[in-house]
């Protein structure tokens, strides 16, 4: 044979595919790289199973359109890490025979050269031995050998036994491999299809074997576990991996309007690990489920199935040992995000100024509502919020000049970050570095709104210099800090960020701390009692703080309720 | 920031760059990513790939809500690939071996993509 025509290119691609499935769980068993959680076999098969789809049904008379069909497919389709080389790598391979009725042994060869090249270009970093050394490789191993005398079947015999090869030298180019005493998984796939290529050439079509499995893993015991397999324990309990497509009715076919929030929330409720993805009137969904006949039933409300897919976890789980997930590793499942949601309030003018606190506890939530906080974004130290909440509390806020009270000084990069974010639109966000709860309050009660933007947010700036900070927490574990000595479960008084002392009472503590923090010049104190604090104590605390600095001192105890700190200490 | 830990013989201090560097390294071996790109580029919109000795600006690391730690990445994707898989095995191979690594539970990894580049 000479040439290889769209029909014949059909087949190998069909009987590769069917190769590839036949094979599919001693692939996965050689998974250790690049995480060896044991789904590279499945993902390939899926990946290569949904360009075979792809062509099933074409009766293409030349090559370019056929090969572009099966790369799409294998685009659409690819799963997990080899599944997107894989793709790529027929990606080239379909671009090389772009305009071709057929090809000889030649444009075989150039064929997947390209197939190398356009796979090759898509990483930065490419790690040898894996399939990324089996394709270039063979292919180049294939270009030396043919000559114009070549014929297809010598060809194909001859990459397939140049890509066995150069699997087998995979051990010796990753450590990884050889530590576990494995080949690459990726290129065992490669092979696996390049085989079933190569008997579609010899005219053996290979078929699809039915009883494809747990039961086909003799090496099963010989494969050693990985530390990757701890990744996936714990995980949700399971139940059935529920995959479908739902064609959405046109509204005269008397079915129910879809509403996707509605539909997304019906199924969240009910399921685990919910991806849904709507183009059009396609719907695409993944979610785990102990009952995925109430899903279907509810989803043929609004249209007809393309396809289903279910699979019981369970029964999958325990047909791998160690505890590895084969197909769903519940990394992939977590792209479905929630969409933010939208400001309601868009039409209503914005209001000069807003400003937003970071806050936790109640009484600190409404003394600062009370100096004139619109928004609270709870969090303090141990729970940053993120940018995004600030970012949702700005736009939230509605107005044209924002002010942010981090209150903490971890928190001051994500609400700066959110500012720079936010540069250009309509509001203009600033942060007050405040980097403590005392700080923040003094600080704002120099907001004045009949001030411009800018002078407002410089006295505001200024006023955080005014304040001595402290702050009494209890020590989690045994240790030492600058030469004091921390028991656990005693109460740490820090002033700023240095601590003065560590004792197991915390009136103590605080009298300790207000000591250090007390100067000639200060003329007020003020006290925020956390969450831990009774009333008995808070009594108490007044009447210790009135007896020693009665005279010198304007005194202010406040409930803050905050958790972690048993008292604020802000001295101006 | 630095992740600090105790142990009976002394202390263990693993810095940011430590992380971003790890991190860093692992994302750019994945297929399909052509590089890091600049976590702080929003204003000036330039994405340019990262250079080995700044993966720190391509990496954050913080504690997360949970016991642990989590990382975002931004990287720069190759174009013509599918995108979700390329970034789910970001999320996959950066959490092993940042995990493998330093033997501390990273509970997530955020991926951000902020540009695709045409490699061909």
């Amino acid at each position: 044979m000479k040439t290889i025509d769209a029909n014949l290119l059909k087949q190998m691609y069909i009987s590769g595919a069917n190769n590839l499935y036949n094979h599919y769980p001693e692939i996965d068993q050689l998974n250790v790289f690049p995480v060896p959680d044991g789904d590279t076999g499945m993902n390939m098969n899926l990946t290569v199973t949904s360009g075979s789809k792809e062509i099933q049904n074409r009766n293409d008379d030349s090559v370019s359109d056929l090969a572009l069909a099966f790369s799409k497919g294998l685009l659409m389709g690819a799963r997990g890490n080899s599944g997107v080389i894989t793709s790529q790598i027929f990606r080239g391979f379909a671009k090389s025979l772009e305009g071709k009725k057929e090809i000889g042994a030649r444009d075989l060869g150039n064929a997947f050269l390209m197939a190398k090249d356009v796979a090759y270009k898509a990483v930065m970093k490419p790690v040898e031995g894996t399939i990324l050394t089996v394709i270039r490789e063979s292919s180049a191993a294939l270009n030396e050998h043919i000559t114009k005398d070549t014929s297809i079947e010598d060809a194909m015999d001859f990459l397939l036994k140049e890509a066995m090869a150069s699997l087998e030298r995979t051990p010796d180019l990753l450590p990884v491999l050889k530590e576990v005493g494995v080949v690459d998984s990726g290129g065992a796939g490669l092979c696996r299809l390049l085989e079933g290529m190569n008997k579609a050439v010899h005219g053996e079509m290979v078929q699809r074997l039915s009883d494809i499995g747990s039961s086909s893993s003799p090496s099963q015991a010989e494969v050693p576990m990985y530390a990757g397999a701890k990744l996936t324990e714990g995980e949700e309990g399971y139940g059935y991996c529920t995959q479908f497509i739902l064609r959405l009715a046109e509204p005269n076919e008397g079915k129910k309007v879809f509403i996707e929030k509605k539909f997304r929330s019906f199924l969240a409720s009910r399921g685990k690990s919910l991806v849904l993805v709507r183009d059009e009137n396609i719907v695409k969904v993944h979610v785990h489920t102990l009952t995925p006949g109430n899903m279907l039933n509810y989803a043929q409300n609004f249209g007809e199935f393309v396809t289903i897919t279910i699979e019981n976890m369970s029964e999958e789980h325990s047909n791998i040992e160690h505890g590895l997930l084969a197909t769903d590793v519940a990394a992939s499942l977590k792209r479905g995000k929630k969409e933010p949601e939208k400001p309601k309030d868009e039409e209503k003018p914005l209001e000069k100024y807003a400003i937003i606190a970071v806050s936790a506890g109640k009484g600190l939530n409404e003394i600062f509502k009370e100096l004139g906080v619109g928004q609270i974004v709870s969090g303090g130290q141990t729970m940053n919020p993120s940018t995004q909440d600030f970012i949702d509390a700005i736009k939230k806020s509605h107005a044209k000049n924002v002010f942010i009270f981090p209150n903490n000084s971890n928190i001051v990069m994500a609400a700066s970050q959110a500012c720079d974010v936010l540069e250009g639109s309509q509001t203009t966000a600033r942060v007050v570095p405040s980097k403590t709860i005392p700080q923040g309050l003094v600080s704002l009660l120099q907001f004045n709104s009949d001030l411009e933007p800018e002078e407002v947010y410089r006295d505001m700036k200024a006023a955080l210099r005014t304040v001595n900070s402290g702050s009494i927490t209890y020590a989690i574990k045994d240790t030492e800090i600058e030469g004091v000595h921390i028991t656990k479960d005693y109460y740490m008084a820090m002033k700023d960020k240095k601590i003065v002392s560590c004792v197991k009472d915390k009136f103590e503590a605080l009298s300790d701390l207000v000591d250090s923090m007390v100067k000639k010049d200060s003329a007020i104190l003020t006290v925020l009692l956390g969450e831990d604090v009774t009333v008995e104590e808070e009594k108490k605390t007044l009447e210790d703080l009135q007896s020693r600095f009665g005279d010198q001192l304007d005194i202010d105890v406040k409930r803050g309720d905050q958790p972690i700190y048993s008292f604020l200490v802000g001295v101006e | 920031m630095n992740i600090n830990r105790k142990t009976p013989y002394g202390g263990i201090a693993i810095s940011m760059e430590a992380i971003a560097s790890v991190a860093g390294s692992a994302a750019s071996e994945c297929y399909g990513v052509v590089g890091l790109a600049n976590k702080n580029s929003l204003r000036e919109n330039i994405n340019e790939l990262l250079k080995k000795e700044e993966y720190i600006k391509g990496i954050y690391a913080s504690k997360s809500k949970k016991d642990g730690y989590q990382v975002d990445v931004y990287i720069i994707v190759a174009y013509g690939i599918k995108i979700t898989e390329v970034v789910s095995e970001v999320q996959k191979k950066v959490k092993y071996v940042l995990e493998k690594t330093f033997q501390i539970p990273f509970n997530e990894v955020n991926v951000f993509v902020r540009d695709v580049k045409d490699i061909e």
